[in-house]
């Protein structure tokens, strides 16, 4: 039970961000580019022109940092079972045997 | 009697090194190699990046200064005589400090050398301020060797000693080597910035109150079993 | 450690259930003026950097506690801690430049912040390869190192902070917008669930080797033919 509930949560916690910052994306992205015009000027300022810091999309960015802690915390927990199935396992053993 | 224990410990380091010689030379010659690499490493079109002697310098220290660690404690470890020393009835406290005198005694011969030859080598004008450098040489040298005598000490009995010492020392000196380089480098400018260096001096001395308590205050747990 | 034996069921369910609200949370938080959308890592970047402090801190002081009274209770803290160190050092360091490349155009900077945190990164991951590979005692020399460690954060800082004062300094996290503490507060309080829940895990998994352990040793005590 409680292995099905966690199932769902961790779906819903890793398709949550991404489907929230997809939409986030397409709206940014349906903008027009933020231009950074100097002092008294108001005209338009082509991408190609822009810094570079201003050029890089943020949306792979963000989203590439929320899958990478989703993936590590999983990753760890994922770690920790098989460690203490191990362990278990041959406490059993163990135990079996001192019990013979 | 604590005085007594350390003094003992560090003669008898001293007395097997100048009967030997045998880390004093490996730790210089490697200090020289070091170097020289560097040499190799940094100069271009002959003459070497600013304030590089002084990274060089201290780049140079810690190497030789592991290395000499590695040595000494490699020599108990092969006589045994560490095992002897914790059955002693001796202050263990006290034998951490002989140690400690001994290695530092070591690293700073080794300086003596590497001083001149850095200022020499790389055009660096790092003998500005003696009293100031020395006072630099000296805190950076006992912070450095301080941690390493006890985690040298420790790492005696472990398989991976060797690597798994610079592993340890040189993420927890990471401070000292700022300190050092940035004082030194303070000292070797046109005009040598005295209050920077000072400001340096007095954290390397701040760390060295800390962790050389810190080391005290371990090293019997550490050490017994 | 029974206390938090006993709280896990209901940190698990906290710990998910704020992982499942915080999205939503994050999402209807205001735009950072500046950096705009890529400011949204903050709010788990943050909250895993206060987790690896806080780990670093229960370990020190685990590891200081085994090397005064050698229980092994403590030796097990410290080991729990250094590893969660790790692993949110480990989020905290790869998020931190996937920010940074977009809001300051490049990778890694050399400040007091980013320095320390990587050093201390650094020193917990020598904590567990010391206690793997250091042999007899590797766990007294691991308490100490992380003790260390500990003792070396404020060294770190300040003299990182003096290095670079040549240098000009960016903030790392500017001035929280008030539309932004909610959110961020409670991703903070998410991340110390995971942390606590984590932790907890982590330990029963030491007390299992422990057992483990002793029943090794029982057996060869046992006398032949048992």
């Amino acid at each position: 039970m409680t292995r099905i509930l966690l199932a769902v949560v961790m779906a819903l916690g890793v398709a949550g961000p991404r489907v929230v910052e997809a939409r986030q994306a397409q709206a940014v992205s349906a903008q027009p580019a933020p231009a950074a015009p100097a002092d008294g000027q108001g005209e338009f300022v082509p991408v190609s022109e822009l810094p570079p810091t201003e050029q890089l999309p943020a949306a792979p960015l963000v989203l590439g940092a929320y899958a990478f802690i989703w993936a590590a915390v999983l990753v760890y927990v994922f770690l920790l079972r098989r460690r203490l199935a191990a362990v278990q396992k041959d406490l059993d053993q163990l135990k079996r045997q001192t019990r013979s | 009697m604590f005085a007594r224990t350390a003094w003992l410990i560090f003669r008898k380091d001293v007395t097997v090194e100048v009967r030997s010689r045998e880390t004093l030379a490996t730790t210089l010659f490697f200090a020289l190699s070091a170097v020289l690499v560097f040499a190799f490493a940094l100069v271009k079109e002959g003459r070497v990046v600013a304030d590089a002697a002084a990274g060089i310098l201290w780049i140079a220290i810690a190497f030789s200064g592991t290395l000499a660690l590695g040595r000494t404690f490699e020599r108990e470890r092969y006589t045994d005589t560490l095992r002897a020393l914790m059955l002693a009835p001796a202050d263990r406290p006290a034998i951490y400090v002989g140690k400690l005198a001994g290695v530092l005694a070591l690293i700073l011969v080794a300086e003596v050398m590497l001083v001149p030859l850095v200022a020499l080598l790389f055009d660096a004008a790092l003998l500005a301020r003696p009293v100031l450098l020395v006072g630099l040489l000296l805190t950076g040298t006992l912070g450095f060797a301080a941690v390493g005598t006890l985690f040298a000490a420790m790492l005696v009995r472990a398989r991976s000693r060797d690597v798994l010492l610079p592993v340890l020392l040189y993420p927890i000196t990471i401070p000292v080597i700022i300190a050092g380089v940035r004082g030194t480098a303070a000292l070797a400018q046109p005009v040598p910035d005295e209050s920077m260096a000072f400001f340096w001096l007095m954290l390397l001395a701040f760390f060295d109150t800390v962790f050389v308590t810190l080391a005290l205050w371990t090293f019997e747990p550490l050490m017994t079993d | 450690m029974s206390l938090l034996q006993r709280a896990f069921p209901a940190l698990l369910v906290a710990a998910m259930g704020c992982f499942v609200v915080a999205p939503y949370l994050i999402y209807q938080a205001p735009y950072e003026s500046t950096m705009g959308l890529v400011q949204k890592i903050f709010y788990f970047h943050a909250p895993s950097g206060m987790m690896m402090f806080l780990g670093a801190f229960i370990s020190g002081l685990a590891g200081a506690r085994y090397l005064m009274k050698g229980t092994p209770a403590s030796d097990r803290v410290a080991a729990a801690a250094a590893e969660l160190v790790v692993v949110f050092g480990l989020i905290v360091l790869v998020t931190g430049p996937l920010w940074a490349r977009k809001a300051w155009g490049v990778w890694w900077q050399w400040d007091a912040r980013l320095t320390s945190s990587l050093l201390l990164w650094t020193m917990f991951m020598a904590c567990m390869l010391v206690r793997k590979y250091g042999g007899p005692g590797a766990e007294k020399l691991s308490a100490a190192v992380a003790l260390f460690g500990m003792a070396n954060v404020p060294f770190v800082y300040v003299s990182v902070n003096v290095w670079r004062t040549l240098h000009p300094k960016t903030s790392v996290v500017p001035s929280l917008a008030p539309g932004m503490r909610g959110p961020f507060w409670f991703c903070a309080l998410t991340f110390l669930l995971l942390f606590l829940v984590l932790l907890s895990v982590r330990l029963r998994l030491g007390e299992q080797q422990e057992e483990l352990e002793t029943l090794y040793l029982d057996l060869d005590d046992a006398p032949v033919g048992a």
